[in-house]
């Protein structure tokens, strides 16, 4: 019987084998190609590390850039080289010396973006601006370092990069994933709000949260009206009044710039990822841009909303970030606020220095 | 494995354009010294380089033909691997019908054949089968397939082993997920 079953078997499979030459025919010159492309692109390609080793931990703020980096991380659209300073900030001007001081997230970080294409080396004049930021900071860690590079933002722009895919609502958690990140809250029965830290810790964070459940509140609290987008631009308010205080305080120019989640610009997106939750009609895409408007004329602060200079080319495609003109496109849009903040700024003071002083000549004679 | 890596990076269409060159200026010069003459075979030599400068000037006139490979690669796959699972399957019922019976393990008196049910490690809850999936190396596959169709009486099987090798040389690779977490303290 095993016999028999074995030479059925054989026959069976040298049948089998004959149908199956032409497509061992058909599919050798595509195996040759994928082996031979994956073996010289291993031998093109830099050595990457992947993308969790550029961070560590670090007290109060949860996580920064490691220091001194020089390599290659893996993202979602390939690789991009990293390298870092003394202090884990990416750019070759230092802070002591730049004209303009970047806070923000992984767009400050310039994300999937060569150092040398970045905002912060492609200005149009040679402007020298440091970027301080890192992928998945919140606006609180974002206020934290502002407050602690405060000495070094003296006569110089401050442009608060605010992210309005999560920073809005990432303000008021205290964990992104197993991370503790600093979050903002209202003191009890105060109506006052308070930074909190003390959980920051390099232990992780036990978070069982349902990620569709948390996007689908992100979304609701960022471009739609209710308790918890009143929250959300409350929280917001508070920060950008104290980033405010310590810009005038250490006699820095503050801006805010709004980056458009890439949905915003482009309807097609927009309505096919909100429409999974819930009535895409409740979601307003210019709603962000209203409030933070609102909130930085009551603090004077000025604000730039990204939708007016950026479009879905800026982007990388399926990824997110900026791609090169992007990056372009935002160190051109720099360049001509420290043409219209500072620069002018200064010159008017001078204007009015010699206006003064002939002035108290005129008065003197 | 026969798709082209992805995401496009810059690197791959490179290289890709480098390989078609290379193996089209092969595939020319060889036409034309079967064709012409041996001499002519010199041609293939010259072209390759002609053929490769675009592409490795302007990388992104590469990534249409790349998506359209790739494309071609995938759909290949898909329909290669319902033939040879079809022919598999036609194998054993073909050799099934001949006879066939099932072993079951029988107890001892007082012994139960039930398996207890213990805590398994997290990464382990992608199977539920953890003592198939707990210690199974991907490359001894074949002698433990091999030692199987010893153990069971089922030496026939042996027969399936070149359509199972092309199935697993048509597997799409395990791209690895890019993590969003951030930085590798746990």
């Amino acid at each position: 019987m095993i016999l028999a079953r074995t030479l059925v078997a054989v026959c069976a499979s040298l049948l089998g084998l004959v149908l199956t030459m032409p497509l061992i025919i058909l599919g050798l010159p595509l195996w040759l190609v994928a082996c031979a492309t994956r073996a010289c692109g291993r031998l093109l390609a830099p050595r990457t590390i992947a993308w969790q080793q550029v961070m560590e931990f670090t007290p109060t703020v949860g996580w920064k850039p490691k220091t001194h980096l020089d390599t290659y991380c893996t993202f979602a659209a390939g690789a991009f080289h990293v390298k870092t300073d003394e202090h884990g900030w990416r750019g070759e001007t230092n802070l002591t010396d730049s004209d303009v001081v970047v806070f923000g997230d992984s767009y400050a970080f310039s994300y999937g973006m060569d150092d040398a294409k970045a905002f912060y080396a492609v200005a149009p004049t040679g402007l020298r601006i440091k970027s301080i930021g890192a992928p998945g900071y919140n606006m609180v860690q974002e206020l934290l370092l502002m407050r602690h590079l405060s000495a070094s933002l003296k006569d110089k722009l401050v442009v608060w990069f605010i992210y309005i895919g999560n920073d809005l609502y990432d303000n008021l958690l205290p964990n992104h994933g197993p991370y503790r990140m600093p979050f903002v809250r209202h003191v009890n029965g105060t109506g006052k709000w308070e930074i909190v830290t003390r959980h920051v810790k390099e232990t992780k964070w036990l978070s069982t949260g349902n990620n569709h459940q948390r996007i689908g509140k992100k979304w609701s609290a960022t471009f739609a009206t209710n308790f918890l987008s009143q929250r959300v631009y409350d929280a917001c308010e508070f920060l950008i009044e104290q980033g405010k205080e310590v810009c005038n305080q250490a006699g820095g120019y503050l801006v805010i710039f709004a980056i458009p989640w890439v949905a915003q610009l482009e309807p097609g997106a927009w309505q096919r990822i909100l429409s999974r939750y819930g009535d895409v009609q409740c979601f307003d895409p210019d709603l962000p841009d209203k409030k933070i408007g609102e909130i930085c004329a009551k603090f004077d602060v000025p604000f730039v909303d990204g939708k007016a200079y950026l479009g879905v080319s800026d982007h990388i495609p399926n990824e997110g970030h900026w791609n090169e003109r992007g990056h372009r496109r935002v160190g051109e849009l720099l360049q001509a606020l420290y043409d219209k903040y500072v620069t002018h700024r200064m010159v008017t003071n001078v204007e009015l220095f010699w206006r003064q002083k002939n002035g108290s000549l005129r008065t003197e004679g | 494995m026969l798709s082209l890596p992805s995401p496009l990076w810059r690197v791959w269409l490179l290289s890709f354009w480098l390989v078609i060159s290379v193996m089209s200026g092969l595939v020319l010069g060889i036409f034309a010294g079967l064709c012409i003459a041996p001499l002519c075979s010199v041609v293939g030599v010259l072209a390759a380089p002609l053929l490769a400068v675009p592409g490795l000037l302007w990388p992104k006139i590469v990534m249409l033909p790349y998506r359209l490979w790739n494309r071609l690669a995938r759909d290949f796959v898909r329909y290669a691997r319902m033939i040879l699972t079809a022919i598999c399957f036609c194998i054993i019922i073909v050799v099934g019908r001949l006879g066939s019976s099932m072993m079951v393990s029988r107890p001892s008196a007082g012994q139960s054949l039930w398996i207890p049910r213990g805590t398994l490690p997290p990464m382990a809850y992608a199977s539920q089968h953890a003592s198939v999936t707990a210690h199974l190396p991907r490359q001894n596959w074949i002698a433990q397939f091999f030692t199987w169709t010893l153990r069971s009486g089922n030496l026939w099987a042996c027969c399936l082993l070149p359509f199972l090798l092309l199935l697993a040389l048509l597997e799409p690779e395990y791209e690895p997920h890019i993590l969003t977490d951030i930085y590798t303290l746990f």
